[in-house]
C-alpha cells in the first residue's frame, strides 16, 4: 500500500499483483466514531482486495483525518455535497490512476450511504458493497443530535448548527442529510452486496426496492465482520474478515489476468494547508510504521513533536484532534509528526499479525518511538517532544525516560505511571471498591452472569488485588523514604526525577473531576503541589476538557497550553 | 410487537453490537447507569425511529432526555408516529 494524495486529501492505494486489475475499489470510510473504530479492517479490506487482483483506494472525504480542508468550516455547497463530490473526484482519479475500466464502491455506515448515492450517479460503477449502511438519514442526524445532547449535556436550539466532533454542520447541510433515503436510490444493473448489522424492516424494504429497480442484490452476514465497528480498547484484538467480501467481488467481477498492468506515476506527496506542508512518511525498520510529517512553509525548525495515538485511535485522533493541534504547531513555527505506533492506524504491527490490533497499554511502544526520532533526526530535527492523551500520555513518557533525545514531555490524562499486571481491570475498575462488587455479584442478575461466565471475577480480583497492591507499596515506600531508607521512590516520583535531573520539561494536563487523576494525585497531589521537587514539570487541571478532548472547547484550551508550552516564549 | 418489547429488544442489541453489559432492566432504571453511554442511546434512538416510525423528539431533538427506562419507554409510548 502507498499513501497518494489528490484532490487536497490524503489516501492510500492498494495495488494489485503486477499492476494488473481491471476493476478498482474505492474505499468510502464512515465518519467519525465510525470511522476511528473502522480505519484499521478498512486497511485490511484494502490488502485483502489487492491480494485478490483489485485496485483499491481509501482516502478521506474533506474535513476529515488527514485532508486539507477544515470541518468545522462548511464549504460553500455544504459538508453534504462537498463530501459526494469527493467520492466522485477520488472515483475519477482512481480510474485515471489505474486505468481500471470498472468500478466498484465499498462505505461503511454513512460512507455506505454516500457510496451508494455516489453510485447511482455513474455509469462506470458496476457494483456496491454496502457495510452496516445507514438507511435514512432522519436517523442518522437524530443519533447525531441525541449524542451530541448527551455529551454536553446542552439542549440543542433549533435551527443552529450542530458542533460536534470534528465538524460544524449547518442547518442546510443537516436538511439534506435528514433528505437520504436509500429505498429510493436508483441503482439498476448494478451488482449490491449488502452486509447489515443487523436484519430490519428497512433492509428488508432496500433489498426489495433495488431488486425491483434492476439490481441484482446479495446479502451477507455480518458475524465476521463485527471487529470493524467494535468498541474493545484494550486488549489485543482481531480485525475484520473479509474473506467473504472478497469472494462476492471475485464471483462478481472477476480478476481478469489479461488486464494491461500500470505503474501509477508517482505524484507530488504533500498537502499545504494554511502556513503548513504536510507529507505522509513511512519510518521504522522494513518502513512499517507510519505518519504525517506537518512542518512550517517557511524557515526550518530544529524541534519536532511527536503526535503519540490515543487510546487506539489513529494518528488523525478523535474529532482530528493530532491534526488541529499539528497545524498550530506549525502555524508557531514547530513541526510535528503525528503517528501510528506498530498495529494501530496505517502502521503495520509485527510480522504476521498485521491482522491483529496491538494492545492499548501493555505493547512496548518505546522501539516506535525510537523509530520517529531517528526518522526525524535524519531530517535535520535535533529537538523532540512528545505528546499523547491516556495510554499515549502512558507511553509518551515511558519515550521521554528510555531516549535522551526527548526535552520536553505534554501528556495529557495519564492515567498511570507503570503498569499493573491486569491493566484493563485496573483501569475498569479502579473506583469501584471491593463492597460494590459484592453488591452488584449478589444481586440476582449479578449472580446468574457470574453462574453463566459472563462476569470474569478472577479477572476482576487480580485488578483489584493489583490495586491494593500499588496502594501499599506506595505506602511502604513513603513510609521508608521518610525514614531514610535507600531508593524506595515509586515508579512515578522514580521517573520525574530522572527527567527533570535530564533537564526535561513536562506539562501534566488533567480533564476535572476525572477518574485519570487519581494515580498522579496520589503521587503528586490533586493540584501537583508534589511537583515543586521537580523543576520544569506543571501541571493544570482544565474544566471543561473531557477525557479524550472529543469536545471543542476543553480541547482548544488544551492544545493552547500545549502549544504555549513548546513555544519559546513558554519556555521557564 | 408492543412498543416496550422494540425498545427493550432494541437496548438490548445495541448494548450486545457495543459490547456492553446491562443492568438489569427496570422500568426505575437510569438510562445513564443502565450501561448504555452516550453512543449507545443515540443508536437505540435511531434504531427505534426506523424500526417504529415513531419520532418523539422534535426537529432538533432538543426535548428533555428521559432519565429512566421507564419514562424512556412511556416517551415511545406516547409519541405520535413519523413518516416512515
Amino acid at each position: 500500500m502507498t499513501p497518494v494524495t489528490f484532490n487536497d486529501t490524503l489516501g492510500w492505494l492498494h495495488a494489485p499483483r503486477g499492476g494488473v486489475g481491471r476493476v478498482a475499489v474505492l474505499i468510502c470510510p464512515g465518519m467519525m466514531q465510525d470511522a476511528l473504530l473502522s480505519h484499521c479492517s478498512l486497511r485490511v479490506l484494502g490488502e485483502r482486495l489487492a491480494e485478490a487482483g483489485y485496485w483499491a483506494l481509501r482516502f478521506d472525504y474533506p474535513g476529515t483525518a488527514d485532508s486539507l480542508a477544515e470541518g468545522d468550516i462548511e464549504p460553500p455547497e455544504g459538508h453534504w455535497q462537498s463530501w459526494l463530490k469527493s467520492i466522485e473526484g477520488a472515483a475519477d482519479w482512481l480510474r485515471e490512476t489505474t486505468g481500471a475500466s470498472e468500478l466498484v464502491f465499498a462505505g461503511l455506515r454513512i460512507g455506505a450511504t454516500l457510496a451508494t448515492l455516489a453510485a447511482s450517479r455513474r455509469h462506470d460503477v458496476a457494483g456496491v458493497i454496502q457495510f452496516a449502511p445507514v438507511v435514512r438519514g432522519n436517523s442518522y442526524v437524530r443519533q447525531l443530535l441525541v449524542q451530541a445532547q448527551l455529551q454536553t449535556g446542552q439542549p440543542l436550539p433549533a435551527d443552529a448548527d450542530l458542533v460536534f466532533y470534528e465538524f460544524r454542520l449547518s442547518p442546510r447541510t443537516l436538511d439534506e442529510m435528514r433528505a437520504v433515503d436509500l429505498r429510493i436510490a436508483g441503482l439498476p444493473g448494478k451488482k449490491i452486496a449488502l452486509y447489515p448489522r443487523a436484519d430490519s424492516r428497512l433492509i428488508d424494504e432496500c433489498t426489495q426496492a433495488w431488486t425491483a429497480a434492476g439490481a441484482n442484490v446479495t446479502r451477507g452476514t455480518w458475524n465476521k465482520l463485527e471487529p470493524m465497528l467494535r468498541h474493545n480498547i484494550i486488549e489485543e484484538d482481531t480485525l475484520a474478515d473479509f474473506s467473504d467480501v472478497v469472494a462476492w467481488l471475485s464471483r462478481a467481477m472477476p480478476y481478469d489476468a489479461t488486464h494491461k498492468a500500470v505503474t501509477p506515476a508517482a505524484t507530488p506527496l504533500s498537502l499545504e494547508p494554511a502556513a503548513c506542508v504536510e507529507t505522509p512518511m513511512r519510518f521504522g525498520r522494513r518502513g512499517r510504521l507510519f505518519g504525517v510529517l506537518c512542518r512550517p512553509a517557511q524557515g526550518q525548525p530544529d524541534t519536532a513533536v511527536i503526535i503519540t495515538n490515543s487510546g487506539r485511535d489513529p494518528h488523525y485522533g478523535s474529532c482530528r484532534q493530532s491534526v488541529t493541534f499539528a497545524r498550530q504547531l506549525a502555524r508557531q513555527g514547530i513541526a510535528s509528526l503525528r503517528m501510528d505506533f506498530a498495529g494501530l492506524g496505517d502502521s503495520l504491527g509485527p510480522i504476521g499479525k498485521e491482522d491483529l490490533l496491538t494492545p492499548m497499554f501493555e505493547a512496548d511502544r518505546v522501539p516506535d518511538i525510537r523509530g520517529a526520532l531517528d526518522a526525524l533526526e535524519r531530517l535535520g530535527y535535533r529537538r523532540f517532544a512528545l505528546q499523547g492523551l491516556c495510554a499515549g500520555a502512558y507511553h509518551s513518557l515511558q519515550g521521554g525516560l528510555n531516549d535522551p533525545r526527548v526535552s520536553t514531555l505534554l501528556l495529557v490524562n495519564i492515567p498511570l505511571f507503570s503498569l499493573p499486571g491486569e491493566v484493563m481491570e485496573f483501569l475498569t475498575h479502579r473506583t469501584n471498591s471491593f463492597v460494590h462488587y459484592f453488591n452488584r455479584l449478589t444481586s440476582l442478575d449479578g449472580l446468574k452472569r457470574l453462574f453463566t461466565g459472563k462476569v470474569n471475577v478472577l479477572r476482576i480480583l487480580r485488578g483489584q488485588v493489583d490495586q491494593v497492591r500499588m496502594h501499599a507499596s506506595e505506602t511502604v515506600q513513603g513510609i521508608a523514604t521518610k525514614v531514610g531508607g535507600a531508593d524506595r521512590r515509586t515508579p512515578a516520583r522514580r521517573a520525574m526525577a530522572d527527567l527533570s535531573a535530564r533537564g526535561v520539561r513536562t506539562l501534566f494536563l488533567f480533564s476535572a473531576g476525572q477518574g485519570e487523576i487519581d494515580a498522579f494525585a496520589r503521587e503528586f497531589g490533586p493540584a501537583g503541589e508534589g511537583l515543586a521537587g521537580y523543576p520544569g514539570a506543571v501541571m493544570h487541571v482544565i474544566e471543561n476538557m473531557d477525557h479524550d478532548m472529543s469536545q471543542a472547547p476543553g480541547r482548544a484550551v488544551g492544545q493552547a497550553l500545549m502549544v504555549n508550552f513548546m513555544a519559546p516564549s513558554g519556555r521557564s | 410487537m408492543s412498543i416496550r418489547s422494540a425498545v427493550l429488544d432494541q437496548v438490548k442489541l445495541v448494548a450486545e453490537q457495543q459490547r456492553k453489559t446491562l443492568a438489569p432492566l427496570t422500568d426505575d432504571l437510569p438510562l445513564v447507569g443502565s450501561g448504555l453511554d452516550s453512543l449507545c442511546i443515540a443508536l437505540v434512538v435511531a434504531n427505534l425511529e426506523d424500526e417504529l416510525g415513531v419520532d418523539p423528539f422534535g426537529v432538533m431533538g432538543s426535548v428533555d432526555m428521559p432519565v429512566t427506562l421507564g419514562e424512556f419507554i412511556h416517551f415511545y409510548e406516547s409519541a405520535p408516529a413519523a413518516k416512515a
